[in-house]
C-alpha cells in the first residue's frame, strides 16, 4: 500500500467551502431514509383476487383430489429441468423459510447415456452415447412407508389419509432428529435456533386452495408437476426384488424399497452409467456426542448389571451394592447426557407414544425399565425386607440392561444404514456391553477387595480376564472388518471406511495405542505386586473406556449413507 | 383445478398428547394472498406490491416486490412482466438477501496511514480526502493522472452522472468499466457491422425461431429464464450448441459442436463457406441490404470443410449436418455470449455470427438475429450512456459535431468536452503500471478478483497514490486494498433504470432503507461534484428521474432515441420499454408494442444504410497447449446461484447452500485416471501466472486436454493470461495452457 502522498502538504480541509456539501450530505441521506413506491406508482394488482400465475401452473396440477387409496405425488421431468435450481428458492420464499433453511435440494448425476428419442426436443444422433450431466431436483418424497413417521417417538409425523401427505407437527417435535436417520432421504432438516425439524410439506395450504405447489409454481421450465398415485402402487413398484434389479427410482439413490417414495423421476435417458457426483466421495456425519455419551455409558451400566447375578449370592452385599450404584449412577449420567442431544427436551416427555413403530421409542422405554430394575434391586440390597428377591431382581435388571442395549442397537439398525447393519451394530454395542462390564467390575470389585473384602479377588480376576477376552476380540474383529471395507472398493460401507481412513487418519492409531496401553495395563495388574495392582487397573479401565467413547464417535460420524445425489463435494 | 377436487388439509383438534397447532407450527401458516400472489407467509403478508427489474444479469426479469408500510419484505417474479412471466432464478429470488447482509459498509472508512487500519470517518470528511487527494494527484501528474473503473451494475443514470462529472467536470479522461469484460465485443462488432451498437432481437424471437444456433452461450446456467423462452418455441427447434464443454445447454440440444477451444472463428467460416458452396445465401437480401459480401466470398475460399474439421475438431457428419439444419431454416437465429466475446479474436468472431446472418437474410424477421445476450443488468446502459468510449447515445468523441451537440443539450462548456475516448481498461492498468496514473476510483466492481492475470493488478495496486473503492461491501477484494472506502447503496435502495438484452428499459425502485450512511450512487456523484467545486455544471441532475430526462433529450434523433417515454411512471406501466421509442412513435398510440425487434425495414445504421460484412484471417491462440503446460484452461460460469465475484451471492444462505464452497476443477474421465486422480482429489493447477489449487470434479462434459475452473472464486484468474482482442479489448478468459497435477500431501 502507498503511503500518503501530497496530503501531508495540504491543510486540512479543503479551500473552497464545507457548509454547502454539508448540507447536501444532510439533504441526501434523508432522502436515502424515503420509501416512495407505493405513492409514486400504480398498484397494477391491487385488486387481483385470483393467482395471477394460475394459467401457467393449471396443467402441472392434477384434474382432480386424490381418491381413496390414492395420494398427492411430486413428477419431475429431468430432461426438461436445466438446472436453474428456482425451486429451492421459491420453496424459500413462498414458504418463508429461515434464513439458512432450505427444503429442497440440487444435485447432479453424470456419466455416460444413450439418449431415446422423447422429451422436449429430439436428441442428437451424432453420438450413441453421450457424456451426461443430469440435474436432479428433490424435496420430501412423500413415501407409502415413511422412514420419518415409523422412526418419531412422539407421533410428530403424520400422513394424511386424503392427501398422502406426510406432514410434520412443528409443535410436537422434541427435537431427537432420529427422522433424519431414519429418511433414507436425509429429508426433515434440523433447526438449531428452533430446537426442532422441519420439512416439506407439499404445500398442502397451496394444494387444498388449488394452488400449485411453490417449487412447481417456480419452475421456468415446467419439470415439476404433481401427479395423484396408488400408494399401494408405490409399494409394489419398489419391492425389493424390483428396486434391486431395475431402476426404480433415481440411479445410485438409496434403496427405494425401504419406504416407498412418491416421486416419480422422468427421463429420455436410462439409468445405467450415470452415478451421483458426489458417490463414493468419503464425508463425516456429525458425532452426536451426547449420544455417544448414552450409548457408552447405558452400555457400560448394562455390562456391571450382567455381573449382578454373579455377586448376588455372596454373603456380604458389599459388591452386590458396588455394582448396583455403579450400574446407576453409569446409567443415570448417561440418560442424563441424552437429554443434551433433545432441542426440546420439555416435549421428551411424550417419548413413549411411537412404542408401535419406534425403536427410538422402545429404546427409552427399555432405558427407564432398565433404571426401574435396577432400582427394585437397589431395595433387595439395602432393604432387609427384599433380601430374598435380589437375585430375581438381579438377572431383572441384567435383562431388562440387555434389552435396553438391544433396543439401543435396533434403533439404528432400523435405519438401514448398511454402515449400521445387523452384524456391526449388535457386535459393537453388545462388544462395549461386556468390555466395559467386565474392565469396570473389575474395578470396582478391586476396589472392594483392597477395601476389605479378599475374598472378592478371584472373581475380580475372572472379571479382567473376561476384560482383555472381549478387549482382544473386539479388538481384532474391528480391524479385520474396517480392512476388508477399505478393500473392497464395491462393499457397501466402503466409503465408510474410506472416510475414517482418509479423513480422520489419526483414529485407527490412537486408537490401536489405546489398546496396547489397555491390554499391558490389565496384565500388569493381574499379574504384577499388589501394591501396583489397583494404578495398572485404573490406567486400563481410563483407557478402555476412551477408547470405547472414541469407537462410539466413529460410529457416528463415518455413519453415512448413500443419500439423494449432492453437488460436486469440495 | 375446479371446486369440488380442493381437498381441505385434515387438522385434527390439539389434544395434550398431540399437538396440532402452536407457535411453531404458526409460522409457517400462509394467508390467502391478495394482489395476484396466490398464498404466501402470513408473518410476509404484504400490504402493497411494486414491480421492478432485478440488478442481476442483463435478462432483466420483472420481480413483484413485496411491500408492507413500503418496505420490502420479500419478492416473487412478476406475472406481467414480458421477459420473465412471472419466473425468476436464484439469484431474483434471493435478490433483497445481499442487501441484509450484517457486513454492509455503512460509514465511508478511511485508511489511518500510521496503523493501516480502515477508520470510519463522516461524508464530509471523506469527500474532503476525496477532493484533496485526488486534485493532488492531478496538480503533481496531469489531469489524466486519475481514471476510474466502474460497472454494469449500476443504474444508467449514475452511469451517466459519473461519466459527464468525471471528464466534463473533474477534467479526467480516462474511465472504463467491468463492461469490457463482458460486452465489449458485441458492442464493437455491432457498432461496426451494422453502424450502431445495436442488439437486434426481442426475446420473442426465442419462440419463433426454428433453428437456434447457440455460440459460447449457456443459458440454462448463465441466463435461465431465457432458456424458459426457448422451451416455450412451438416449432420444434433444432438447436446447435457450439462449445467445448457439453454444457447443460448442449445437453438440451439436438446438435452439439464439441469444437476445439478458440477453433470457432474456423469453424463459423468454414459453415459460411458451405453454406455458400450449396447455394443457401440469400442473395437477394445481400444484394438490398448489406456490402462487401463478394470480398467475403472470396475469402471463404480457403476455409474448406476440411480445414473447418480438422481444426476444430468437428465429425464431417456432424458439420455437415450443422450447415444442412442453418440451410434448411425457416427462421434462424444465431445467439451469443461469454464463449465469443472473451477471446482473442472476439471481434471478428462476433461478426462471423453477424455474416452468417446477414447471408442468410436472417435480420429483422421473427426469430432471426446475431443477437448478442449480454451480461450484465445494465451492460447495455452502460454502452449508450456512460460517457467512456463514446460520448452519450453512441455519439464519438471524435466528431466536433457530437460534441456541440452535447454541449449544448447539456449546457456544458464545450472546452470540457475531450475530443478523445478513454483509454481501455487493459491500458488504464497499463498506465498504473507506467506510473501515468496515480489516482483510481473503482465503482462497484472487483477489479482484485476479476480482472484477468489478477497477481498483476495486485501488485500495480500498489503504484498508486490514491485509490477510492465504492461499493456496498468493505469487504470485496478490491475494497480490501483501498484507502477510501464509499458506503454504496444497492439495487433496491434506490432508483433508477436498467437496460436489458432485448434493450428493454426496466424500472429499480427504493424498495429499502439502506443501512447506516450508505448512499445511492447517484447521490455519491452529486456530492462528489459539489466537494469538487463542479456542482454547478449538474445543477439539473437533482434526481435519477431528471437525469433520466436529460438521457431523453440526448438520445432524440439517435437510434436509441427514447425520447417518448413519458418518466419512470410510464415505463412501470408498460412492463419496461424497448429502445428506440422516439416521439413519433409514442405520438397517436398510448403504449409501444411489448415486443419489437429492429431492422424489419432493411435499414441498418450505417451512413448508407448498409450492413458490413467484416471478417479477418483467424489467428492461432497465444498460449497454446505444450509438453510443460498440456492442458488447455476454460473459465466460465459455475452455477445459477452465482454472479461474477460472488460479492452479493455469497450473502444469501440459500445461494451459498447451492454452490460448492470451494473452488473445483472439472477435468475428464479419461485424464484423472491418468493423473491418479479421482472427484475430492485435490489438485494443483499451475499456469505461467501462478498456481493454484482445487478439488478435483471427474466428468465427462469436458474434453480430455482440457479442464474447466468456475470464475466465481477468487484464485481462478491467478492463472489466466493477460490476452486482449485487438478491435474491443476485451480480456480474453477461455484460453490458456496449464499444468494440473495432484496437490502435494
Amino acid at each position: 500500500m502507498s503511503p500518503r502522498t501530497g496530503i501531508a502538504q495540504l491543510p486540512e480541509g479543503t479551500p473552497h467551502g464545507l457548509e454547502p456539501v454539508r448540507t447536501l450530505v444532510d439533504e441526501l441521506l434523508e432522502d436515502q431514509r424515503r420509501l416512495t413506491a407505493v405513492e409514486r406508482f400504480s398498484q397494477r394488482h391491487a385488486d387481483a383476487r385470483a393467482p395471477l400465475l394460475e394459467s401457467h401452473y393449471r396443467d402441472l396440477l392434477p384434474l382432480s383430489a386424490p381418491l381413496p387409496g390414492e395420494q398427492y405425488a411430486f413428477e419431475v421431468d429431468l430432461d426438461a429441468c436445466s438446472g436453474c435450481k428456482g425451486c429451492v428458492t421459491a420453496c424459500h420464499s413462498m414458504n418463508g423459510l429461515d434464513d439458512n433453511e432450505t427444503w429442497r435440494e440440487v444435485g447432479f448425476i453424470v456419466g455416460h447415456a444413450a439418449p431415446k428419442p422423447s422429451g422436449p426436443f429430439r436428441p442428437s444422433a451424432d453420438a450413441p452415447v453421450i457424456p451426461l450431466t443430469q440435474v436432479v431436483t428433490t424435496a420430501c418424497h412423500h413415501c407409502a412407508d415413511p422412514g420419518c413417521l415409523n422412526g418419531c417417538p412422539v407421533l410428530a409425523y403424520d400422513k394424511d389419509p386424503a392427501t398422502g401427505i406426510v406432514r410434520h407437527l412443528d409443535d410436537q417435535c422434541m427435537g431427537c432428529s432420529y427422522c433424519i436417520l431414519k429418511c433414507p432421504y436425509e429429508v426433515p432438516k434440523y433447526s438449531k435456533e428452533r430446537g426442532i425439524v422441519r420439512k416439506c410439506d407439499l404445500c398442502q395450504g397451496r394444494l387444498a386452495a388449488g394452488e400449485a405447489p411453490a417449487c412447481v409454481q417456480g419452475c421456468p421450465n415446467e419439470a415439476i408437476r404433481i401427479r395423484r398415485v396408488r400408494t399401494a402402487d408405490l409399494i409394489a413398484t419398489h419391492r425389493p426384488q424390483e428396486a434391486a434389479t431395475a431402476n426404480t427410482f433415481l440411479p445410485g439413490s438409496p434403496d427405494p424399497s425401504i419406504t416407498a417414495p412418491s416421486t416419480l423421476y422422468r427421463s429420455r435417458h436410462p439409468g445405467t452409467g450415470l452415478r451421483p457426483a458426489d458417490q463414493d466421495v468419503p464425508r463425516l456425519d456429525p458425532p452426536h456426542v451426547p449420544l455417544v455419551l448414552l450409548l457408552v455409558l447405558s452400555q457400560a451400566s448394562a455390562g456391571l448389571a450382567l455381573a449382578l447375578p454373579c455377586v448376588a449370592g455372596f454373603a456380604a452385599p458389599t459388591a452386590f451394592r458396588v455394582l448396583l450404584v455403579a450400574s446407576g449412577v453409569l446409567l443415570a449420567l448417561g440418560m442424563a447426557a441424552s437429554v443434551a442431544h433433545l432441542g426440546r427436551p420439555t416435549k421428551a416427555w411424550r417419548a413413549f407414544l411411537g412404542w408401535r413403530r419406534s425403536w427410538l421409542s422402545r429404546e427409552i422405554l427399555a432405558l427407564n425399565l432398565f433404571a426401574g430394575a435396577l432400582a427394585a434391586a437397589a431395595a433387595s440390597a439395602w432393604i432387609p425386607a427384599f433380601q430374598g428377591l435380589r437375585l430375581p431382581l438381579a438377572l431383572a435388571a441384567s435383562a431388562t440392561g440387555l434389552f435396553a442395549v438391544f433396543s439401543s442397537a435396533m434403533v439404528y439398525v432400523d435405519t438401514r444404514r448398511p454402515v449400521w447393519d445387523a452384524t456391526r451394530t449388535f457386535g459393537q454395542f453388545l462388544g462395549t456391553t461386556g468390555l466395559l462390564g467386565a474392565t469396570l467390575t473389575a474395578v470396582a470389585l478391586g476396589w472392594t477387595a483392597t477395601a476389605g473384602h479378599p475374598e472378592l479377588l478371584p472373581a475380580v480376576r475372572t472379571a479382567a480376564i473376561v476384560a482383555a477376552l472381549f478387549r482382544t476380540a473386539l479388538f481384532v474383529w474391528n480391524r479385520v472388518c474396517h480392512r476388508a471395507a477399505l478393500a473392497d472398493r464395491c462393499s457397501p460401507v466402503h466409503a465408510n471406511a474410506r472416510a475414517l481412513a482418509e479423513l480422520l487418519p489419526a483414529v485407527i492409531p490412537v486408537r490401536n495405542g489405546l489398546f496396547l496401553v489397555s491390554t499391558v495395563a490389565g496384565l500388569a495388574a493381574l499379574a504384577g505386586p499388589a501394591s501396583s495392582a489397583a494404578a495398572w487397573a485404573g490406567l486400563s479401565a481410563l483407557t478402555t473406556v476412551t477408547s470405547e467413547l472414541l469407537g462410539r464417535i466413529v460410529f457416528f460420524v463415518t455413519g453415512t449413507a448413500r443419500r439423494m445425489p449432492g453437488g460436486i463435494p469440495t | 383445478m375446479t371446486e369440488q377436487t380442493k381437498v381441505p388439509a385434515s387438522a385434527p383438534s390439539d389434544s395434550l398428547l398431540r399437538r396440532w397447532t402452536g407457535p411453531q407450527t404458526s409460522d409457517l401458516v400462509l394467508s390467502p394472498g391478495r394482489f395476484g400472489l396466490g398464498r404466501v407467509p402470513l408473518r410476509l403478508e404484504p400490504d402493497a406490491t411494486t414491480g421492478m427489474v432485478c440488478g442481476f444479469c442483463a435478462t432483466g426479469c420483472g420481480l413483484q416486490v413485496h411491500l408492507r408500510d413500503g418496505e420490502a419484505l420479500n419478492l416473487s417474479g412478476d406475472p406481467d412482466y414480458p421477459v420473465n412471466l412471472g419466473m425468476a432464478c436464484p439469484k431474483g429470488w434471493e435478490a433483497l438477501a445481499p442487501l441484509r447482509s450484517p457486513d454492509r459498509a455503512v460509514t465511508p472508512l478511511l485508511r489511518n496511514p500510521a496503523t493501516g487500519q480502515m477508520e470510519p470517518v463522516s461524508w464530509v470528511r471523506a469527500l474532503d480526502e476525496f477532493t484533496v487527494r485526488m486534485k493532488t494527484v492531478q496538480a503533481a501528474h496531469g489531469p489524466h493522472s486519475i481514471a476510474f473503473l466502474s460497472t454494469g451494475q449500476i443504474c444508467t443514470e449514475e452511469m451517466a452522472l459519473l461519466g459527464m462529472l468525471f471528464k466534463f467536470g473533474m477534467g479526467g479522461l480516462h474511465g472504463d468499466s467491468n463492461t469490457r469484460q463482458c460486452m465489449a465485443t458485441a458492442h464493437v462488432a455491432y457498432k461496426q457491422s451494422l453502424g450502431f451498437d445495436a442488439p437486434p432481437y426481442t426475446y420473442a424471437d426465442f419462440e419463433q425461431s426454428d433453428v437456434l444456433v447457440f455460440v459460447g452461450a449457456n443459458p440454462c446456467i448463465a441466463h435461465p429464464i431465457l432458456w424458459q423462452r426457448v422451451l416455450r418455441n412451438p416449432h420444434r427447434p433444432e438447436i446447435l450448441v457450439l462449445d467445448p464443454r457439453r454444457t447443460e445447454t448442449a445437453m438440451n440440444a439436438t446438435q452439439h459442436l464439441a469444437l476445439r477451444p478458440k477453433s470457432d472463428l474456423t469453424l463459423l467460416y468454414g459453415i459460411a463457406a458451405a453454406l455458400v458452396a450449396r447455394g443457401a445465401v440469400d442473395r437477394d437480401f445481400v444484394e438490398a441490404y448489406t456490402t462487401g459480401f463478394d470480398g467475403f466470398e472470396a475469402f471463404l475460399g480457403a476455409f474448406t470443410p476440411e480445414r473447418a474439421c480438422s481444426e476444430s475438431g468437428i465429425t464431417r457428419e456432424a458439420f455437415d449436418r450443422a450447415v444442412d439444419t442453418i440451410a434448411r431454416g425457416r427462421r434462424v437465429s444465431f445467439w451469443w455470449t461469454m464463449g465469443v466475446n472473451q477471446g482473442h479474436e472476439s471481434t471478428r468472431t462476433a461478426q462471423a455470427l453477424i455474416d452468417l446472418a446477414l447471408m442468410t437474410g436472417s435480420f429483422g424477421r421473427p426469430g432471426t438475429g446475431a443477437n448478442s445476450i449480454t451480461g450484465q443488468c445494465n451492460a447495455m446502459g452502460s454502452r449508450l450512456y456512460s460517457n467512456v468510449t463514446s460520448l452519450p447515445a453512441g455519439r464519438d468523441f471524435r466528431n466536433a459535431e457530437h460534441r456541440a451537440e452535447v454541449s449544448r443539450l447539456l449546457g456544458i462548456p464545450g472546452d470540457r468536452i475531450p475530443d478523445e475516448p478513454s483509454l481501455a481498461y487493459d491500458q488504464i492498468l497499463e498506465g498504473i503500471e507506467k506510473g501515468d496514473i496515480r489516482g483510481l476510483w473503482v465503482i462497484a466492481t472487483n477489479t482484485a478478483h476479476s480482472w484477468i492475470e489478477q497477481d498483476r493488478f495486485r501488485r500495480l495496486v500498489g503504484k498508486l497514490d490514491f485509490l477510492v473503492v465504492q461499493d456496498l461491501y468493505a469487504s470485496t477484494d478490491t475494497a480490501r486494498l483501498a484507502h477510501l472506502v464509499l458506503p454504496a447503496a444497492g439495487w433496491g435502495e434506490k432508483d433508477g433504470t436498467l437496460i436489458n438484452s432485448e434493450r428493454r428499459i426496466g424500472l429499480v425502485k427504493r424498495v429499502l432503507r439502506a443501512p447506516g450512511e450508505a448512499l445511492a450512487d447517484f447521490h455519491i456523484f452529486r456530492l462528489v461534484a459539489e466537494a469538487w467545486g463542479c456542482g454547478g455544471l449538474f445543477r439539473e441532475w437533482t434526481d435519477p428521474e431528471a437525469a433520466f430526462g436529460i438521457l431523453q433529450r440526448l438520445s432524440r434523433g439517435t437510434p436509441c432515441d427514447i425520447a417518448g417515454i413519458r418518466g419512470y411512471r410510464h415505463l412501470d406501466e408498460c412492463g419496461g420499454i424497448q429502445w428506440p421509442f422516439p416521439e413519433t412513435a409514442a405520438a397517436g398510440t398510448s403504449d409501444p408494442v411489448r415486443e419489437r425487434r429492429l431492422f424489419e425495414d432493411g435499414r441498418f445504421f450505417t451512413p448508407d444504410g448498409r450492413a458490413r460484412f467484416l471478417y479477418e484471417e483467424p489467428r492461432g491462440v497465444p498460449e497454446p497447449a505444450d509438453a510443460e503446460y498440456p492442458f488447455i484452461l476454460l473459465t466460465g460460469r459455475g452455477t445459477s446461484a452465482q454472479w461474477h465475484t460472488n460479492t452479493r451471492t455469497e450473502k444469501s444462505a440459500v445461494l451459498r447452500s447451492l454452490y460448492p464452497a470451494e473452488v473445483y476443477c472439472e477435468i475428464h474421465p479419461d485424464d484423472a485416471a491418468r493423473l491418479r486422480v479421482e472427484t475430492g482429489t485435490r489438485l494443483r493447477i499451475r499456469s505461467r501466472r501462478a498456481s493454484i489449487e482445487a478439488q478435483a470434479f471427474v466428468t465427462p462434459t469436458v474434453q480430455p486436454g482440457q479442464v474447466f475452473l468456475p470464475m466465481h472464486y477468487v484464485e481462478v484468474n491467478r492463472l489466466t493470461r493477460s490476452t486482449f482482442d485487438p478491435h474491443s479489448r476485451q480480456p480474453s478468459y477461455k484460453h490458456c495452457a496449464v499444468h494440473v497435477g495432484r496437490a502435494a500431501g
